[in-house]
């Protein structure tokens, strides 16, 4: 079986589960017809956490949809990938999702007619598939983090687990930020990346525990309450929103602000939570395991594509797995980034 | 009294360090019960009923039953409206075994362990995360297959 998602037409709904052998078979020859009808196609290739990835596009109006969230973990068409998925829209190409993925009595009327985002993956093949019915009516959110459902799957196979969370550090050594909206997880990156530390994701990034701690780079996006976008100077451009659902906050890709500050991994030695004090002054505070787990938690598993009960157990994992402390911000953001920073430097 | 409690499939739980932290995924509020709380959850979704329960703790805490059952069926009743956990039904409590086979061999998890008097069962909530949960409904399907749906899954959550 494979597994799929499809995201429905307003951008919103998400239908998931398993998928036949047969109809990711079907969809697999759509994408064939789709670049026989284009007659253009681009591969791209990635690092992610070690494994290599392959993109291959059949035309080329994905890319701007798919491309910046990823392009730091470019790398050059060397070697074999790991993982290959190829991506179509029906836009562009007119060729749809094979009929034998709506092929039940069961089945959402509205949705056949809908669809919108197709993810599926095949572990066996480790091959991913990717179609949008119009690239600009992707969501922003999903620009920010595309074919997280497909990195899910196949990391989650490889003992990886997506986390929604930040990670910052010191020559080689790093903490994850977390916690939800308003915390100060962003603004708390941002002001980390000005005063030279580097940084490998704040909404998302892999984790992974044995034989020890460490995070990889996933996405370069960052997202910022709009009234905090004047207080960071030399900001890129945020994302346009095409896609018609109302954007909460901004979105950056910082790739395209701090190269050189973008890291690939780091050794974890902490999971801080940002909070917000009325204090001038910044300070690490002791936190307790179920502090993390319920910062790091709950907003981890909204965006996972599957969720099981043992879900939060993996996230249990890696908060028992690692020292948990409040970082308590004060107003000097300088100082939020020396705190940050000298405690990661006294870590071991 | 002698009702047993089981967590429903869209409710999700982990417990660490002597507490345990709950998602509602209908709901998008997410909890953490501690202390006397977390001494009667873990009973609870183990099968054991409200009045087990108390006469378990009465003797751990060395406090007065009477006072310790009022405390923990309105506590239950508080897990009951936010959706946490609901009634067994009666096949589902056949199916099950009696409270005292079902001890683990090493005993419940248990919060801090104190004794001494029984401080009143706290549910703290957050509800910080509904937005994100409510924008961007999760529906789930059935193990045989997509697209297969839910039996029980109405027409109007995909409206």
């Amino acid at each position: 079986m494979a597994n799929i998602q499809i995201i429905r037409s307003d951008g919103l709904a998400r239908i998931q589960g398993t998928a036949p052998k047969q109809a990711f078979r079907d969809a697999q020859r759509s994408y064939k017809q789709a670049e026989l009808k284009v007659d253009n196609t681009s591969s791209f290739h990635f690092d992610l956490a070690g494994f290599r990835i392959e993109l291959n596009f059949a035309g080329p109006a994905l890319h701007d949809f798919i491309l910046p969230a990823i392009n730091h973990l470019s790398v050059e068409a060397n070697q074999r990938a790991d993982l290959t998925i190829f991506l179509w829209d029906f836009d562009s190409t007119r060729v749809g999702i094979p009929n034998t993925l709506f092929e039940s009595e069961n089945f959402d009327d509205e949705l056949i007619e809908s669809p919108r985002i197709l993810n599926l993956m095949d572990e066996e093949p480790n091959v991913g598939l990717y179609w949008s019915s119009d690239p600009e009516m992707i969501p922003y959110f999903e620009r920010g983090a595309p074919l997280r459902a497909i990195f899910h799957w196949w990391m989650k196979a490889k003992g990886m687990q997506i986390v929604h969370a930040g990670a910052v550090g010191l020559e080689r050594k790093g903490v994850l930020l977390v916690g939800g909206g308003g915390s100060g997880k962003s603004t708390t990156s941002l002001a980390c990346i000005n005063a030279g530390l580097d940084y490998l994701g704040d909404d998302n990034c892999l984790v992974v525990v044995n034989p020890a701690p460490k995070a990889f780079s996933l996405y370069s996006t960052l997202k910022l309450n709009w009234d905090n976008v004047p207080n960071f100077n030399n900001l890129p451009a945020p994302l346009d929103n095409s896609s018609g659902v109302e954007m909460e906050k901004a979105l950056f890709f910082l790739d395209e602000y701090r190269p050189q500050r973008m890291a690939r991994e780091l050794d974890l030695k902490a999971i801080l939570i940002p909070k917000v004090t009325n204090k001038t002054e910044s300070r690490v505070m002791p936190a307790s395991l179920v502090d993390g787990l319920k910062s790091l938690g709950p907003s981890t598993i909204v965006q996972m594509p599957s969720i099981e009960q043992n879900s939060l157990r993996e996230i249990s994992t890696i908060v028992k797995s690692l020292p948990v402390r409040y970082l308590e911000l004060g107003s000097d953001l300088a100082g939020v980034a020396n705190t940050v920073a000298e405690f990661i430097q006294q870590a071991k | 009294m002698h009702d047993q409690y089981t967590v429903p499939p869209k409710v999700i739980y982990e417990e660490i360090s002597g507490e345990v932290v709950v998602i509602n995924l209908d709901t998008g509020s997410y909890y953490s019960i501690g202390d006397s709380g977390f001494d009667i959850w873990v009973k609870l979704i183990r099968s054991a009923s409200t009045s087990q329960i108390a006469n378990n703790l009465a003797n751990n805490y060395g406090d007065k039953f009477d006072k310790i059952q009022k405390q923990i069926e309105s506590f239950v009743a508080e897990l009951v409206e936010e959706g946490l956990v609901i009634l067994k039904t009666e096949i589902e409590k056949d199916a099950s075994k009696a409270y005292r086979d079902r001890v683990p061999e090493n005993g419940y998890p248990t919060s801090t362990g104190k004794q001494g008097e029984f401080r009143k069962p706290i549910l703290e909530k957050y509800s910080d995360m509904e937005d994100l949960l409510l924008l961007d409904p999760i529906h789930d399907v059935e193990e045989a297959g997509w697209p297969a749906k839910l039996e029980n899954q109405s027409s109007s959550e995909n409206s």
